[in-house]
């Protein structure tokens, strides 16, 4: 289980990597994509609170911090599958085959692209263009690109993620 | 005939070349020594004048010129953003630099901000190259170790640095001023230009931005002259570039060549000719943003003089090859969900012009098409260009507009018969 946003905010070891953040760049608000990222990675999320709690530190409104979180689609507000599996949709992998590399890990994780396995588990998505076109079709799993995933080729990589 | 001189892949392939010492080896860092040694800030812009440098990022901008844009005086503070945002559709060459030979980027921002006299850099790297910003991280540091960046540099007086901002999923953040907005920890969304970034650019201070493989070209340029450079390959852009090949074609990958190479020969002689065995049907020249090519359009060179003749350009140079089993309505019905679902919605023509375009599509692929939806495509089209804050509006309706003008039986078979061309109803894929 991961730690919730609560415990999170209390971990000293937390709290000084958002400060070293804070300090990386010539104007403090540059630093807010890298504590969301931050944020996702410890918890899968960017919960209300861990938002307000950025907002106080930057000194922007919570709104704004919203609207941030809001538009890019690699943030999550709502809590999301212990993998992430993104499906590359654009034409040159449709044209390898994307569609049908879909409809099997739809079929078989038994969810439609923006849902999550009953289980937690598994949260399949549709992306955009992954820039590794000549190998499509192609997936990420969390922070791992695979290419040229066959359906067969997805069943072995499933089987590999405990 | 195209030369196949090596720039931006010579590091590439060998295995370690993403370390500074086995980047060193491959010669990495010694145009800079150059530049910083032996040249004035004027003679290294004169020289990447003189080579003609083209931005590789899509529209073509002559980079010197770019880089004069910005304000002389030394005292004003100056950023140089280098654009590692890769998400056009098709296009997949700044990888290629960045995960095997970061240094060369690093080097030519450098070198960059030696001619412009700016105080400090900004690598945006796009959110989904976790590794790419890894590896651009260590890059960067091993940098400042060897003193490439830092304060006064190598003994130059020039102090530089550079810092590294992850996107987070937009293809909009690509455009240069969403870019900006974005490094300002604020939504992707494009600004009203003028004023334009050489004078209102990242924290409202005067800015240029590259692309990846822009800044890539400029060691090259510094150690060999501009006017080696000028005469490589195509006159009106010359030097190599990093083509991008993809779809339905046996040898899919980046082949680093020089402009004039024509779409044929990237395609029969690099590429190893069409998947399937079967007959060649469109190309997409220049990522999804640009005019499609029909298969008797290809002998033109890969440049912008020779793409023009046939109405479309270079753009990022992703070339997407489609063969005869490729139903044009589906096609562009992918690449239409693309440019409505990445619109940042400020302006009306394109939130609402991608949004109706994919419902005719759409519907046309479902067999629901009507007379007239084609004459409404193309009037749609005409009212989302040139009336927009970005280039995304332009980016989706040309897309739209050659595909309907240049398949246009296709799309009428479509509406009329209610279903895809007989040859269309199975495509080819890899497996
Ligand atoms: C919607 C949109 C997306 C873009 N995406 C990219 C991109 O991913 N990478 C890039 O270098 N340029 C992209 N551009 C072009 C940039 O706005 C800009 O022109 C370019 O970075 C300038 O660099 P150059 O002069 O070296 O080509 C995009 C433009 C638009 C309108
Ligand atoms: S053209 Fe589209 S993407 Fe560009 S600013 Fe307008 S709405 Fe946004
Ligand atoms: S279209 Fe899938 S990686 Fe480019």
């Amino acid at each position: 289980m991961s730690k919730s946003v609560k415990e999170l905010l209390s971990d000293k070891e937390f709290i000084r990597k958002v400060e070293k953040l804070k300090k990386l760049y010539p104007e403090e608000r540059s630093s807010l994509l890298a504590l969301l990222h931050l944020c996702q990675n410890e918890i899968s999320y960017i919960p209300h609170e861990f938002q307000e709690f950025v907002a106080k530190e930057l000194n922007i409104s919570p709104a704004h911090i919203k609207g941030v979180v809001t538009f890019y689609e690699m943030f999550f507000d709502k809590p999301k599958g212990k993998y992430l599996i993104q499906v590359c949709r654009t034409l040159p992998c449709m044209l390898a085959g994307a569609e049908i590399l879909l409809e099997h890990i739809s079929t078989k994780l038994g969810i439609q692209p923006g849902q999550t396995t009953p289980d937690g588990k598994y949260t399949l998505v549709n992306v955009e263009c992954l820039a590794c076109c000549d190998k499509g079709p192609a997936i990420m799993i969390n922070d791992n690109l695979y290419t040229r995933v066959t359906p067969d080729e997805f069943d072995n990589i499933l089987k590999e993620l405990k | 005939m195209a030369l196949e001189e090596k720039i931006l892949t010579a590091n590439i392939g060998k295995k370690t070349s993403s370390d500074i010492d086995s980047a060193m080896q491959g010669g990495a860092y010694e145009a800079l020594i150059k530049a910083l040694t032996k040249m004035t800030p004027e003679q290294v812009l004169n020289e990447v004048k003189i080579s003609n440098l083209k931005g590789r990022g899509g529209a073509g901008f002559p980079t010197a010129l770019k880089w004069s844009f910005l304000p002389k005086e030394k005292k004003k503070i100056k950023y140089l953003v280098c654009n590692a945002d890769e998400s056009e559709p098709g296009t997949f060459k700044d990888r290629l630099i960045i995960e095997n030979d970061p240094h060369k980027i690093i080097e030519g921002i450098i070198i960059a901000a030696y001619a412009t006299n700016a105080n400090a850099g900004f690598i945006y790297i796009r959110g989904e190259m976790p590794l790419g910003a890894k590896i651009l991280e260590k890059a960067i540091s091993q940098a400042y170790e060897r003193h490439f960046l830092g304060k006064n540099i190598m003994g130059s007086g020039l102090d530089f640095d550079i810092f590294l901002v992850r996107g987070a999923g937009a293809y909009i953040c690509g455009e240069e001023t969403a870019l900006m907005n974005s490094i300002e920890g604020k939504r992707g969304e494009p600004r009203i230009k003028p004023p334009f970034p050489a004078s209102y650019g990242v924290y409202g201070k005067p800015s240029n931005i590259n692309n990846v493989e822009t800044y890539a070209n400029v060691p090259a340029i510094i150690k060999n002259g501009g006017n080696w450079y000028a005469n490589l390959g195509s006159k009106d852009t010359p030097g190599t570039r990093l083509f991008g090949l993809s779809g339905h074609i046996k040898k899919p990958g980046i082949y680093e060549l020089t402009s004039d190479v024509t779409v044929r020969e990237l395609i029969f002689n690099y590429g190893g000719g069409i998947l399937g065995d079967k007959k060649l049907k469109a190309v997409i020249p220049g990522g999804s943003s640009v005019p499609v090519l029909t298969s008797n359009e290809i002998d033109v060179e890969m440049d912008s003089a020779g793409l023009k003749k046939v109405g479309s350009m270079p753009g990022s140079a992703g070339v997407i090859v489609m063969n005869e089993t490729v139903c044009m309505v589906k096609a562009l019905l992918n690449l239409i969900k693309f440019y409505e679902h990445e619109s940042c919605g400020q302006c009306t023509p394109c939130r609402e012009g991608t949004h109706f375009l994919r419902l005719i599509i759409e519907d046309i692929e479902k067999g629901e098409g009507k007379e007239g939806d084609l004459e409404k495509i193309l009037s749609l089209c005409k009212n989302i260009m040139g009336r927009t804050i970005c280039p995304l509006g332009d980016a989706a309706a040309m897309p739209c507009e050659s595909f309907v003008k240049k398949f246009r039986e296709e799309f009428e078979y479509h509406i009329k018969e209610k279903k895809c061309l007989p040859e269309t109803i199975k495509m080819t894929t890899v497996f």
